[in-house]
Formats: structure tokens, C-alpha cells, sequence
């Protein structure tokens, strides 16, 4: 860790000695920007350089915090000691015969790996928060592949860029700044390439690109098979496609045809609507049908910053990248059904740990409503929604910040979490939490 | 009038989602539909009104805002417990629910904005 003295002035006007920590990664979102400097004063952060409006919100804004370990009875959660909470929580997984993990995105792999041996202990499934987000990209190129490269090869040579479903200005704030528009590469500058956003809504992204092609809701599909189709020669016989236009579709085919190096960055937009895992296939099968011409790759845009770890570690550790299942002889893997959301629809568990995450806010109010039938034990640093019903309440400290740890980027290319202030006192890591569950089990 | 809701990610939602997700700023963060403004218009909802927005899975009401480019056909409301009461937990075997792309009945509202304590029930 480089931690340097600098000299600052206060709002009164006086010199004062600050710590700055420099080349600090941002545990916020998958771009993982890993230039942050962080200004340290009395042992607090007092700002950061470099960062955007959500890496200020996580290293600077005050926090609520869980205080302490609880349990809950009746009504209401009562204090206890770690110990108590650890030994409550592994009463909970022992109890069930059917227990599932979730979560696990802001974690690092250190503890995601811990997650896995725990629940193969407990004898339950596993997943990660990329069941609401990314899955069906992962199920997609497990079916059909996608030519992939880091961000820093797009940064130096793609001269087109294409945000698909993604909103980046709002989800990834910095990725225009540091990967294409704002970022210049050794052949390319970032003013130099043709940025275009595919979306069913002209968003912030969409007004500062070169172009905004507005498809309609679920129409993602049928225009990206469109372009795979006029790519082979085809002419299409209809004006629109997945109401967009087909001559704009054939212009941005083009395009990217003409490009030396085209990348298409997709989101949400592209996994959650419509056909889904069916969508990405479509989109990384024209990526990879038009390296028949010039050089076209495609990166999924991960949301939380460690999402795509839980995929890397799960996939080391038991052959598949999640939603695995240890109740029987050998691992079942079966999104679809081992996922959280549909586990709970068909009352297939009995028990949840939650690792940092809060179905209560991002999971359809139909499974909150199954998810309350059941114990549920949290491990969070911050109070949510969800921790209105918790049954076991225990905080953590937050990784990259009070802990280190290890995190892997949107195009997996792990990084390292440094730790630049301790946690509240007493407080433990999820390595540490996990570890004392699985002792106590 | 019948759009498509849409669920996604925003600034002020992200800010608030790791720190503050028990605090008014997330709630003003989260609890909003954002209208194009021809179909605000269409559907005679201003700016600060509260409108119905109703699916197969469930009804809330929001307050309203317009968008400032072209949403059309649109109701984008931010991810959170606000957009979910109105997504099925169904997964067609995906593992996905069907977060974006659901028709959406929207209409105005006399009614006061759903709180967090109406939809889970506390
Ligand atoms: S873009 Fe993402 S990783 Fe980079 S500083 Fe902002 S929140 Fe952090």
C-alpha cells in the first residue's frame, strides 16, 4: 500500500496533515477503476480523488451501519455477542433441509470461495446476485461463446462502440472516461471513435454518444437477428425491426463491419427483457460473425464490482459459474431451478443466508413474500430492507474499504482490494463470519 | 393507457443503494415513474402527480416525472421494491424475472404514493 504525507488546508484556512493513499480500487461497480486516491484525516476518509458520484457515496457518505449482531425475537431484533449470532446461524443451516445462499457480489473471491465450501457443508445450493442481473449472459456463452478482450485492448484500438441495453453515464459513471469516449488509446483517441447506444429509451448515455437507435421494448432480439441476417447477404423484407428502422439497423451494421476494431458493450437492458440468455446470443453471435471482416469483440457490462468473481471462483471450485446445488451425491447445476427467485416460488427452500445482498429491494415482491415464510440469516454491513424480517442479523465490514481482498472486472481481469481504514471496532470480515459459521456447523 | 414497464439503474438510486437504503433519499431515489412527455401528456399526468401503475403481478403508485429525451411508450421506474411489486416471480426456467418489457397499465391517481411499510407489509 502507498500511503504518502501531503499537506492540505482546511475550510479554515489552516495547513493540516493528511494521508493520502494513492491507486485505491473503487469497490462500487465492475468497471473496478483502480486509480482512486483516498485522503485520510484522523483516520477517517475525508474525500477521494478521481472517483464519480457513486465511488463518492461509497467512500465519503456518512453510513448507517448494522451496530452489532442480533437475533430476532418476535417482533424485534435484541443485540447479542458474534458468537451468539455465528452459533444461531449455523443452528439455522443445520435445521434446514434445504438451504440456499445468495448474494456474494460485494464480497471478495477470498470469501466467495468460503461461501462455497460452507454451503457444500450445509448440504444446500449456492448463487450469485447475477441471477437478477447478468445470468442470462453467462448461460449464453456457455452456449454459444462470445469473443472477448480487457478493457484495455478496447481502449487502445476500438475506433467503433456500441452500448447495447447499458447506461453507463448512471450505472458505470466512469467507463466513458477511462474505456472509449474520453480514454485515448496508442492507435486510437477517444474522440476519434463512432460511440452508438441501442436502448428503448434516449438516456444520458444516449445523448452524449454519436448516435441513439431506439429499439422497442423486447424488440432486441429480432434486430440483432436482423443484422446477423443482412449480414450474410440477406435483404429483409419489412421496414422496421424490432421497431427500429431496418436501413438505420443495415447503417450500424456497417458501420461495424467497416471497423478495424468494433466492440459491443452490453447491459441489463439486453439480459432482462424479452428472450433474454436468447438476446446475448444473438448479440455476441453477430460479434463474433463479423470478425469475418475487421475485428469485433463484445463485453458484458457487470454491475456490482465483485459479480463476475463469484462466476470465476464457483466455476474453480465445482465446474460451473453458480446456482449449484449440493443436496445430492453430485453438484447440480440448473439455473432456472436452483436459482433463488425460483427456489422460492416452488417453497424449494427452507432457510436463506444472505451474503451483502437485499432480495427484499431487487427480488419481485412475490418472492419477498415467500422469502419472509422462512428463517433468513443476513451478513451485511449496512441495514436494508430486508433486514426488517431478518431472523439473524451480522455486520461485516466493508471489503476494498475496511478489508482486503481480491475482485475480478467486468472482462474478469482479477484486481486487488487494498484496505485503507479499519472497520468500526469489532467488527468482522465475511471471510471471518463465514469461517466461524463453518466451525460452528 | 397501456406502456411497458421498464426497470434500471439511475445516479441517485446507486448512491443511495449501499448506505442509505432505510433513509428518505433512497425512497425519493427509488419511488418515481419516469413518463415520456407526450404520453405524460396523453394521460393528462404532470410532473409531481401520482399515477397507478398496474400489471398482472401487482399495483403501485408513484409520483411522476417526465423524462427529458425520448421515452415513448416507456414507463421507466428505478430498480427497487417500487418496480418489483409490479414483477412476476416467474422465470420461464431462466432464473430471470421479467424485470423489463411488462405491460403496464398507467393511469392518474388521487391516491398518496405506495410506501415502503405498504409493500412489505409493515
Ligand atoms: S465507475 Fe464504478 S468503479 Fe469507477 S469510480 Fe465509479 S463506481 Fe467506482
Amino acid at each position: 500500500m502507498t500511503i504518502c504525507l501531503v499537506s492540505s488546508v482546511s475550510v479554515a484556512g489552516e495547513r493540516t496533515g493528511a494521508e493520502v493513499v494513492k491507486n485505491v480500487t473503487c469497490p462500487y461497480c465492475g468497471l473496478l477503476c483502480d486509480d482512486i486516491d483516498v485522503y485520510l484525516e484522523d483516520g477517517e476518509i475525508s474525500r477521494i480523488k478521481r472517483g464519480c458520484g457513486l465511488s463518492n457515496a461509497k467512500f465519503v457518505s456518512e453510513a448507517d451501519r448494522i451496530e452489532s449482531p442480533a437475533v430476532r425475537e418476535g417482533e424485534e431484533l435484541h443485540e447479542v455477542s458474534y458468537g451468539e449470532a455465528i452459533e444461531r446461524a449455523a443452528e439455522v443451516l443445520r435445521e434446514a433441509k434445504r438451504p440456499d445462499c445468495y448474494g456474494w457480489s460485494s464480497c471478495s473471491v477470498e470469501a466467495q470461495g468460503l461461501g462455497i465450501e460452507l454451503m457444500k457443508e450445509a448440504r444446500g445450493s449456492i448463487g450469485s446476485t447475477s441471477a437478477v442481473c447478468h445470468l442470462p449472459s453467462v448461460l449464453a456463452m456457455q452456449d454459444c461463446g462470445a469473443p472477448k478482450a480487457t478493457l484495455e485492448q478496447v481502449r487502445n484500438r476500438a475506433d467503433v462502440v456500441i452500448y447495447w441495453g447499458s447506461n453507463p453515464v448512471e450505472a458505470h459513471p466512469r467507463h466513458f472516461e477511462r474505456v472509449t469516449r474520453r480514454a485515448d488509446g496508442y492507435f486510437v483517441k477517444g474522440k476519434d471513435r463512432y460511440i452508438a447506444v441501442v436502448d428503448v429509451r434516449e438516456t444520458l448515455s444516449a445523448k452524449i454518444s454519436d448516435e441513439f437507435v431506439k429499439v422497442e421494448p423486447g424488440g432486441d432480439y429480432e434486430a440483432l437477428q436482423a443484422m446477423r441476417s443482412m449480414l450474410q447477404g440477406n435483404e429483409i423484407e419489412a421496414d422496421e425491426v424490432g421497431g427500429v428502422p431496418v436501413e438505420t439497423l443495415g447503417e450500424l451494421l456497417g458501420r461495424m463491419k467497416d471497423a478495424d476494431f468494433a466492440c459491443i458493450f452490453w447491459g441489463l437492458g439486453v439480459t432482462m427483457s424479452g428472450a433474454k440468455h436468447r438476446n446475448v446470443e444473438a448479440l455476441t453471435s453477430l460479434a463474433k460473425e463479423l470478425n469475418d471482416y475487421g475485428r469485433c469483440v463484445s463485453v458484458p457490462m457487470r454491475g456490482h464490482f465483485n459479480v463476475a468473481g463469484f462466476g470465476q471462483v464457483c466455476t474453480w471450485k465445482t465446474g460451473f459459474p453458480g446456482f449449484v446445488d449440493f443436496t445430492g451425491d453430485e453438484i447440480n447445476y440448473a439455473p432456472g431451478e436452483n436459482t433463488s427467485v425460483d427456489l422460492l416460488r416452488r417453497g424449494g427452500s427452507d432457510a436463506m443466508l444472505l451474503v451483502g445482498s437485499d432480495p427484499a429491494a431487487h427480488f419481485p415482491l412475490r418472492a419477498v413474500k415467500r422469502l419472509r415464510e422462512v428463517p433468513v440469516v443476513q451478513v451485511d454491513p449496512h441495514p436494508n430492507a430486508t433486514t426488517r424480517f431478518a431472523d439473524v442479523v451480522i455486520p461485516s465490514a466493508l471489503v476494498g474499504i475496511e478489508a482486503e481482498g481480491t475482485a475480478y472486472r467486468m472482462d474478469t481481469v482479477p484486481i486487488r482490494l487494498k484496505k485503507v481504514v479499519d472497520p468500526p471496532e469489532g467488527v468482522r470480515t465475511d471471510e471471518r463470519i463465514i469461517r466461524d459459521v463453518m466451525g460452528a456447523l | 393507457m397501456s406502456l411497458v414497464l421498464v426497470s434500471g439503474r439511475t445516479l441517485g438510486q446507486g448512491k443511495t443503494r449501499d448506505k442509505e437504503k432505510l433513509t428518505e433519499g433512497y425512497f425519493d431515489a427509488a419511488a418515481f415513474v419516469e413518463l415520456d412527455a407526450d404520453d405524460a401528456d396523453d394521460l393528462g399526468i404532470e410532473e409531481g402527480d401520482v399515477a397507478l401503475l398496474e400489471t398482472g403481478a401487482g399495483e403501485v403508485r408513484l409520483r411522476a416525472k417526465t423524462a427529458r429525451g425520448d421515452s415513448s411508450g416507456v414507463a421507466f421506474v428505478p430498480m427497487g421494491p417500487w418496480a418489483n411489486a409490479l414483477v412476476d416471480d416467474g422465470t420461464e426456467a431462466t432464473g430471470m424475472p421479467e424485470f423489463k418489457s411488462v405491460p403496464v397499465k398507467v393511469e392518474k391517481t388521487d391516491g398518496s404514493p405506495t410506501t415502503l411499510d405498504d409493500l412489505l407489509g409493515e
